[in-house]
């Protein structure tokens, strides 16, 4: 661009620059105070997050930092004890259904059931909750995947129930992560059966 | 054992909320980035992926006031899109000319990122932003007047300012398609996160302005303008080596 043409008489006068400059530090404290801290961390001291739906983002994200957190720390230790929430086995229809088991979720606590399968092992399965809607990922991956592999997803969405077939990628591990999003206790009580070696909670 | 299904099984498959899954993970592109924007992909063995993409994997549906912050804070944490506006209107002091090039360059950027998510096209992430950071090292050669020297006459500024906005989009589309967004509420949602990529944008521009505008005051601007563009040069070059690393490094797969 024509440097030499482009002159500096256009320069704002330092009143106006001095003006600017302190609406920008305003703005950005505002923006600060009303958006991040909202959005990131989950506090909302001046309640603007909350009209903006902003405070639901940084409490999801408070969330799953601690339980990323944990899990590391879990797996530095060598990785025992996933706390377990009372799943039983039990109410085995003598119908088509193999296993039965129902897990109660802590607001905020998630738990995954998986079934062993064999690659193009066909099962099916019904859950559902006894209320309150629940986030469900459905994927499935190998035995002992490399850190940092992606699961291969069958499904996923936010529901009271769910049924279908399971066709299974590749060998390994199929099956169901829930989280319970709700400010309640939840129990989701899930039914296989079909093709697979077993089914069991994910630690 | 396992027991074979007795043929009366044929249950309906209910497949809510297909995803755009990008079966890729890589190590953080933007690790420079203070506030990273994607945290690294954690496996779902191991249960949780945090941050923004983690957030937006647990959520569907038409979310526009997230999809706006998350492209604004894509857009102000974004260093190198940063360095390139900076670059951009270095030497541009009419506000007309400014409201011309950033235009151009939101035009560009829109078109490939809208597009870029709805044709799923994926760029490996590290070549998107070394070119990326190539657009930031020929801005400063431009400001410099080097290319003029080089090509004869300067190339146009404003085709270039369009052609980089092109792939600053694509960098962004790649970003997007990383977040693995439900279908459900995809369009709305992207349309959300490309006002808010333009929000954050004006946002920055209004700072960088500012600062820009206090030094032209100063006698040391003409003094220094040439060192502040052969950093600038050396920034865009620091990007590029930095981005092609890490994609030829073997982590990378």
């Amino acid at each position: 661009m024509s440097q030499a043409s482009d002159r500096p008489d256009v320069l704002p006068s330092p009143r106006t620059l001095a003006r600017a400059s302190l609406v920008a530090v305003g703005l950005a404290a505002l923006l600060t105070v009303g958006v991040v801290l909202p959005a990131e961390a989950g506090r909302d001291p001046i309640g603007l997050g909350a009209v903006l739906g902003l405070t639901e983002m940084g409490r999801i994200k408070v969330s799953l930092a601690t339980e990323a957190a944990a899990n590391a720390a879990m797996d530095a230790a060598g990785g025992p004890a996933h706390r377990r929430n009372g799943a039983t086995s039990a109410d085995v229809q003598a119908s088509r259904w193999r296993d039965s088991m129902t897990v109660t979720l802590q607001p905020n606590q998630s738990i995954e059931l998986k079934l062993a399968m064999r690659k193009a092992e066909k099962a099916y399965y019904e859950w559902k909750t006894d209320g309150a809607e629940v986030y469900y990922n459905t994927h499935g991956e190998p035995p002992n995947p490399p850190t940092g592999f992606a699961a291969h997803r069958y499904a996923k969405g936010t529901a009271t129930t769910d049924k279908g077939d399971l066709v299974a990628v590749y060998d390994g591990m199929h099956g169901w992560f829930w989280r319970n999003r709700s400010a309640k206790v939840v129990r989701v009580t899930l039914k296989t059966g079909g093709e697979y070696l077993v089914l069991k909670e994910m630690k | 054992m396992h027991m074979k299904s007795s043929g009366s099984v044929s249950r309906e498959s209910r497949r809510t909320q297909p995803s755009l899954s990008r079966a890729r993970t890589r190590a953080p592109a933007t690790l420079l980035a203070i506030g990273a924007t994607v945290m690294p992909a954690v496996a779902w063995a191991h249960g949780v992926t945090a941050g923004d993409k983690g957030y937006i994997m647990e959520t569907f549906g038409m979310r526009i006031v997230p999809f706006i912050y998350l492209g604004a804070k894509h857009m102000v944490t974004g260093y190198d899109h940063l360095l390139f506006l900076f670059g951009v209107i270095f030497y541009l002091y009419r506000l007309k000319d400014i409201g011309v090039y950033v235009t151009l360059f939101a035009l560009g950027h829109s078109l490939t990122l809208v597009s870029g998510v709805l044709a799923e096209v994926s760029i490996n992430a590290y070549l998107i932003d070394a070119i990326i950071g190539a657009s930031v090292a020929y801005k400063a050669l431009d400001n410099l007047g080097v290319l003029a020297t080089w090509f004869g006459r300067q190339p146009d500024p404003r085709a270039a300012t369009m052609l980089f906005g092109l792939c600053h989009g694509l960098g962004l589309a790649t970003k997007m398609l990383d977040f693995e967004l439900a279908t459900d509420g995809l369009l709305p949602n992207l349309i959300a996160f490309n006002l808010g990529v333009e929000i954050g944008q004006f946002l920055a521009l209004c700072v960088i302005l500012i600062a820009i505008s206090c030094w032209r005051r100063s006698t040391t601007f003409v003094r220094y303008a040439k060192t502040a563009n052969v950093m600038l040069f050396l920034s865009g070059v620091g990007l590029v080596l930095y981005q092609l690393n890490g994609y030829l490094s073997p982590a990378q797969g």
